[in-house]
């Protein structure tokens, strides 16, 4: 088997991968279509989707959540039993969250905090926390439901400007013909990106907020219109 | 709806009155406080989390530029435009909000697209086509209380507000945004007073209600407060506040009014009664002697709760609260604040959020805390801000999920919008009918039955 300059394994010279390049330029897209190798299926956002963050503090342990996550999966028909198995392509899923929509759930006084934490996430700056998919790694074990499959997911995640690689074990789960939840749990530290642990002045006294805070996410998505099962991927 | 004034409490006669040696005097009979406790405010110049909420206010009597002013000194609100169909009443509210565009055609200050919200203060029988235009034009309404003059236009107002499910809808009940009231509200609510034996409640100044006008036409108009045909009367109008605290606290609705109207003070050929008493009947046994009167001003305005563990008494901002000999011991009394109160001699306990903890802070003879906002402020606050983040909550969740469908929406934003305390249109649409029946009481010396079903919007 030949290899390419990144030692991939390819079967094509230089010439002929221009020519099927110019051929997938050239052809159209109907015939394209036809080839299940590209027929991508998009899965969007629906609502019922859930970001919560734990944290503790001096005085007590604190939970903010938020109810949107906007985003997308585009992957193929058979996601995501199709990426469990090896050698597969990750899906492309870009995730955004507004810290606006972040909300402690405090019975008193969670305006105040809601403000102190998008003061220390700089929202004015960076009103969004972004999430960009690099890798989606199969477990070794698979759960025996059969409709629930377990990866680490590798991704590119933003928050208040500053990119780091997190590593979170993810469940993808068909809850039925059209949609898909994905539950994941990441421990992050405030620190790495750039935040400075809260210590606000409220009424209870000086609050000073742990460094470690556990973020859990529950996104429910379904495929796009027009893409319910057996019609034609975009 | 016109309970309050001047923003700053504390710096006219009536105020000071009440404020310091009703104060004062209830401190020697040593009540114990009820105050909330209070967080650090943001200063105002800080740039806010969410765009400003572009508002209009319609209506420029006396009440309509209080509002002007409030509005004013609420950072997240932008004054853009005043409407006001007399031309004097709109210079006069010009020279407060000189930044305003100033319209005399409420649809004309409708079209403007730029503008997110409108708060209507003309005077009530002109509150539903005004509030009805402006739900239709997509804006945010905050209508003064009553919200209407007849309960078929109160029913209809909140009616469209219900299905503008999209928009927010604050009735002028100023005192369910007060963090002072909401405080003793949750006070009584845990039971501190034992069962509730009787409730009273008072508004007593004396002020003649008309006005002076250039011209027999707008005297008319400007004293529409006496207009029989048009007036929720003194009950309507000034009752209304109390008569909806009292249901709030109490948690219950009333099941009948009987009510005695009387021209006693101001014999000027009126037809409204200047003077007035009720006897509301809750379900319990539980009974609350309301009186209001333009003759006298002693006594101003207050609210006792009898309890059999305690008595809660609400004047203005304050609220002490009277402990039983033989009532159980909550445990945070002891540490809190406590009055003497002349003449009977008893003692009140400061009823505040913290007040154990503030005690620590307070060094003897030093002034109580006392809330820095009026209740009209806190409500204009709980508005706009309220219209801020459920517009930034629309925006957001939109552009997350697209259009969806109402009980989506609805559940999505139970979820995850948490609106600050304020009246909503069923509060307001509760309030107007059984202030309005009260006044029908009044007016016709007849006892009025309050029907379940009459509190169904349907």
């Amino acid at each position: 088997m030949r290899t390419n300059a990144h030692g991939w394994p390819c079967t094509l010279t230089w010439s002929e991968a221009v020519a099927l390049a110019v051929w997938l330029v050239m052809v159209p897209a109907p015939v394209l279509a036809q080839d299940s190798a590209v027929k991508l299926v998009r899965y969007n956002s629906q609502p019922g989707s859930l970001v919560q963050i734990d944290g503790t503090s001096n005085i007590h342990d604190w939970t903010v959540k938020g109810g949107v996550i906007r985003g997308f999966i585009e992957a193929d028909e058979d996601f995501p039993a199709s990426v469990a198995a090896p050698g597969a392509r990750a899906p492309r899923v870009e995730v955004t969250i507004p810290v606006r929509t972040l909300k402690s759930q405090v019975a008193v006084g969670a305006k105040k905090m809601d403000e102190v934490m998008q003061e220390h996430m700089k929202m004015a700056q960076w009103p969004n926390i972004e999430y960009r998919l690099i890798e989606l790694v199969p477990k070794a074990v698979s759960p025996g439901a059969g409709t629930a499959f377990q990866f680490d997911a590798v991704g590119a995640l933003t928050v208040a400007g500053v990119t780091r690689t997190n590593r979170m074990p993810v469940t993808i789960e068909r809850l039925d013909q059209t949609r898909l939840k994905v539950t994941g749990t990441t421990n992050l530290k405030m620190t790495e990106f750039g935040i400075t642990p809260p210590s606000p002045t409220l009424s209870l006294g000086l609050i000073r907020t742990g460094d470690d805070v556990t973020v859990r996410v529950e996104w429910i998505v379904a495929r796009a219109q027009g893409q319910e099962s057996g019609a034609p991927a975009n | 709806m016109k309970v309050e004034h001047s923003a700053q409490p504390g710096f006219n006669r009536r105020n000071f009155i009440g404020a310091s040696s009703v104060a004062a005097a209830y401190a020697l009979l040593g009540g114990i406080e009820l105050v909330p406790g209070q967080e650090p405010e943001k200063p105002a110049d800080e740039k806010p989390a969410v765009p400003k909420v572009k508002c209009g206010v319609i209506g420029l009597g006396s009440w309509g530029r209080e509002l002007v002013a409030t509005l004013q000194r609420v950072p997240q609100a932008e004054l853009v435009a005043i409407c006001d169909t007399y031309a004097a009443a709109l210079r006069r509210a010009s020279r407060l909000a000189p930044g305003a565009t100033a319209i005399q055609n409420y649809r004309e200050l409708l079209a403007a697209p730029e503008l997110d919200a409108v708060l209507v203060a003309t005077p009530t029988h002109l509150h539903k086509e005004i509030v009805l235009a402006a739900l239709e034009a997509g804006k945010h309404v905050y209508c003064e209380a009553p919200l209407a003059h007849t309960v078929e236009d109160a029913r209809e107002i909140a009616r469209a507000a219900r299905a503008a499910y999209k928009q927010i809808f604050q009735a002028g009940l100023q005192y369910r945004s007060d963090n002072q009231r909401l405080y003793v509200q949750r006070n009584i609510r845990s039971g501190e007073l034992g069962s509730f034996v009787m409730v009273r409640a008072q508004w007593h100044k004396k002020q003649s209600w008309r006005a002076a006008s250039p011209n027999p036409e707008r005297e008319k108009e400007l004293n529409w407060r006496l207009d029989k045909a048009v007036s929720p009367g003194l009950v309507g109008e000034i009752g209304i506040h109390q008569l909806d605290q009292v249901c709030w606290f109490l948690n219950r609705l009333p099941l009948r009014v009987h009510g005695y109207g009387a021209i006693a003070a101001w014999a000027d050929g009126r037809e409204v009664a200047d003077t007035v008493q009720l006897v509301v009947e809750f379900p319990g046994q539980v009974r609350l002697l309301y009186d209001a009167t333009l003759g006298s001003s002693f006594d101003a305005e207050q609210e006792v709760y009898f309890g059999t563990n305690a008595t809660v008494v609400m004047r203005g901002s304050r609220a002490w609260l009277f402990k039983e000999p033989d009532s159980p011991l909550a445990g945070w009394e002891v540490y809190a604040k406590k009055e003497l109160f002349v003449p009977s001699s008893e003692t009140g306990i400061v009823i505040a959020a913290d007040s154990s903890k503030q005690l620590l802070h307070v060094a003897p003879g030093q002034q109580p805390i006392t809330p820095e906002k009026t209740p009209l402020h806190q409500a204009l606050e709980a508005f706009v801000g309220n219209c801020a983040e459920f517009r930034a909550e629309v925006h957001d969740f939109t552009e997350a999920y697209g259009q969806t469908d109402r009980a989506t929406f609805e559940q999505h934003m139970a979820a995850n919008f948490k609106a600050r305390p304020a009246a909503g249109y069923r509060e307001g649409f509760i309030a107007t009918l059984i202030a309005l029946k009260a006044n029908e009481a009044v007016v016709t010396g007849q006892p009025v039955e309050l029907r379940p079903e009459w509190f169904e919007l349907g």
